[in-house]
């Protein structure tokens, strides 16, 4: 479309738009970089050896299933 | 899966990441054919002109901004009754976005305000009691911030958001209560849209996109608002046991007459 058909308040129409494009933008990009952050934070957390009190709980669980032998399983 | 289900964050991350790429395609689809509505398929308006296409953002950016302050509210309502941290997570969440938007609606009134009225600002109480929701959400916002605690930052916030929703009612019936110079409600009223179905389409069109976009924001900014709790109780942990690891290394090493 050509902005000129807009007449005298093009400027007004185009103001409006480009703001809402800029909100939009911006929320977007803020939303994202803070997912990106918080993910090396977390990412840090872990490599440092810190877990989450589910993820430790899960995977004590895991190593419990694991440890034990196919007679006790097996139920025998 | 029940609601009950969902209040689960696990849960509810899990739900995000298979809802997510369809709303973002819905989003993305959504405004495209909202936009093209509104600059190539509607009409100018014979008293607007070329500047009712402002009303295309100006309008469902001032719903959001209502409509986010409300999932607030019913969010606060969560927070208090039931005490979910998820609930928690919602609210605080919406807030900036609830903010962009209202921004965005004062902005774009402004814009369409000089050409109509001869004004960018007139002290009109639908104008001044949207203004009063910007700033209860920058306050909103900079309590959240101000609060280390985010269970107590939640029930403060609640409180406060519960009273504002005052603000809310006001800012519906302003123009009905009072003489203004904004325009009185031409889309939800009884007796239906006074709205010609030319602008009320691409009006519709936009209206849906923005509460297709509000729905992605809200779940992405969510999913961060859920990962920065888990990363803060991670720390927390991590502090609870560095003392009491440092203690017994000091008690090792300590002669048998110290300990």
């Amino acid at each position: 479309m050509d902005f000129s058909e807009f007449g005298r308040h093009a400027e007004y129409v185009v103001a409006a738009y480009s703001m809402a494009a800029v909100v939009v933008a911006g929320l977007i990009l803020w939303i994202r970089s803070d997912k990106s952050r918080l993910e090396k934070e977390m990412q840090a957390l872990e490599a440092s050896g810190i877990r989450r009190r589910s993820s430790r709980r899960a995977a004590t669980e895991k190593n419990q299933v694991n440890s034990t032998s196919p007679d006790e399983k097996s139920g025998t | 899966m029940t609601l009950y289900d969902l209040a689960n964050p696990t849960r509810f991350l899990k739900l995000v990441k298979a809802v997510l790429p369809w709303l973002v395609v819905a989003t993305v689809a959504a405004l495209a054919v909202g936009l093209y509505f509104a600059f190539f398929a509607s009409p100018e308006d014979y008293q607007q002109g070329q500047t009712v296409r402002i009303m295309f953002v100006h309008v469902p950016a001032a719903q959001l901004a209502m409509m986010c302050y409300v999932m607030m509210a019913l969010s606060s309502v969560g927070s208090l009754v039931w005490k979910h941290p998820l609930a928690d997570v919602s609210a605080k969440a919406s807030a900036p976005i609830g903010a962009a938007f209202t921004f965005l609606a004062l902005f774009s009134g402004a814009v369409w305000g000089k050409p109509m009225w001869g004004a960018f600002w007139v002290w009109d109480a639908r104008l001044t009691s949207f203004l009063v929701l910007l700033i209860m959400y920058l306050g909103i916002i900079a309590l959240w911030k101000a609060i280390e605690d985010p269970i107590k930052a939640a029930k403060v916030n609640a409180i406060i958001t519960l009273v504002g929703v005052i603000n809310v009612v006001i800012i519906k019936f302003s123009v009905e209560w009072w003489n203004t110079l904004h325009q009185p409600a031409s889309i939800i009223r009884s007796g239906g849209p006074s709205i010609h179905s030319s602008i009320l389409i691409p009006l519709a069109s936009m209206a849906i996109a923005f509460v297709l976009l509000f729905l992605t924001l809200h779940l992405m900014s969510m999913r961060n608002e859920i990962m920065r709790r888990r990363i803060r109780a991670m720390r927390m942990r991590a502090a609870s046991i560095a003392p009491a690891a440092s203690s017994s290394t000091v008690t090792k090493a300590a002669p048998a007459g110290v300990r």
